[in-house]
């Protein structure tokens, strides 16, 4: 009867033709002393590498052994990530809202308020063309109430402007809501400009005025 | 190996099976130095090496609940995991390193392993063991263990009838355990 025990170097080494291969590991299965015949020489024939010089690997590839053992971890980051990102979005798009809505609330309670006093007198501001765009309130104190159609446009501001008969317009201030407080004893004219932010020193894009006079 | 005062491997894969990344980090920390050489050695470039290297450990770390002690040393299952894959590598690309021409195979005085008297004891020991086997069969078992070459590309390749290849190859192995002596029971232990 052949000695399986001489197959089992070549074994081993995955050098066994098929029909051989077959025949051992049949007997390995029923054979104990066999596979521990067999698993002695792979201990031994994985020794071999120990004979090389060991070299270290490059610093990033446990790294990367890292984000493909922990597909679940990385998710969780990259979920944390979204979520925070998501938090400080609505966050940000809740506090915009809650800021546009409490400046709107703020300009109503305004207006009211200019519109319940008996003493208010009012005029349409017209552009350059006799379009309405917004209304002027004023009272007998000298305070002076604009209200526009529109908020300005992004990355413009209005700017209010007093003026007397023949003297260059006086910047009363800049604005970006509908709604603007200001004062008008000593002018003659108030009106209204489109400016850049921070406003100009004269009106670079004006819009109309009323005479307060 | 010997790991004296350090936690042993089986420990360590017992942890990682259980899904203890930091013991997958202890093991590619102790092994992956060996492991990269194994794959340098069977693949030739850096770039494989790497990836190859990686894919053992993921591999390692996937199956580590399929290691049985009783069949060998850690050091062995990841060798195995390794040349595996290297020589699945080898096939699919069919570039196997051309014979080193400079290199006789029956020239009793060429050392093919490299080892220093400072080397750690193991890999004194093998190679020690491995100068100790006929140069030529050192050579055959070395390209059918690295390179995967089958019998009768090595009878090829070493221009020898295909039996004496066989006889060779095996004689070295069972040569070498015998050089080993009783190392290998007592590694698979103390891994």
């Amino acid at each position: 009867m052949r000695d399986l025990r001489e197959l089992l170097p070549d074994y081993a080494l995955g050098l066994l033709e098929d029909e051989d291969r077959r025949l051992l590991e049949g007997q390995l299965e029923a054979d104990p002393e066999l596979r521990r015949e067999l698993e002695n020489l792979q201990n031994t024939l994985y020794r071999l590498p120990e004979s090389l010089t060991p070299v270290t690997p490059p610093p990033g590839v446990f790294a990367k052994v890292q984000r493909r053992t922990s597909p679940r971890l990385l998710w969780l980051r990259v979920a944390a990530a979204a979520a925070i990102l998501g938090v400080l979005w609505l966050g940000g798009f809740a506090f915009n809202q809650y800021a546009q809505n409490r400046v709107l609330a703020q300009e109503q309670a305004k207006v009211s308020s200019w519109l319940a006093n008996p003493k208010a007198e009012w005029k349409l501001i017209k552009d350059a063309h006799g379009q309405a765009f917004g209304t002027m309130l004023w009272l007998p104190d000298g305070r002076c109430l604009m209200i526009l159609g529109e908020a300005a446009p992004k990355g413009k501001v209005y700017q209010a402007w007093g003026r007397r008969a023949g003297e260059t317009p006086i910047s009363l201030g800049t604005f970006s809501g509908r709604v603007f407080e200001t004062h008008y004893k000593e002018f003659e004219f108030v009106g209204v400009s489109l400016e850049p932010p921070g406003g100009s020193p004269q009106p670079t894009q004006p819009l109309g005025r009323v005479p307060v006079s | 190996m010997l790991n004296r005062g350090v936690e042993p491997d089986t420990r360590l894969l017992e942890r990682m099976a259980k899904g203890d990344e930091r013991a997958l980090e202890d093991l590619y920390g102790r092994h992956a130095p060996q492991v990269f050489a194994l794959l340098l050695r069977m693949l030739q470039t850096r770039e494989e090496a790497e990836e190859i290297l990686q894919d053992t450990f993921v591999q390692l770390y996937r199956e580590a609940g399929r290691y049985d002690p009783a069949r060998g040393g850690v050091t062995a299952f990841l060798f195995t995991i390794a040349r595996s894959r290297a020589l699945s590598r080898l096939r699919v690309r069919r570039a196997r390193p051309q014979k080193v021409e400079d290199q006789d195979l029956h020239d009793p005085d060429q050392e093919l392993g490299l080892w220093r008297e400072d080397d750690p004891e193991d890999r004194i020991l093998v190679g020690r063991a491995l100068a100790k086997l006929e140069p030529a069969d050192r050579r055959l078992l070395e390209d059918a263990f690295y390179l995967g070459y089958s019998h009768t590309e090595l009878a090829e390749r070493y221009k020898m009838p295909l039996g004496t290849a066989k006889t060779r190859v095996r004689r070295a192995l069972l040569k070498l355990r015998e050089f080993l002596g009783g190392l290998v029971a007592s590694e698979s232990e103390d891994a």
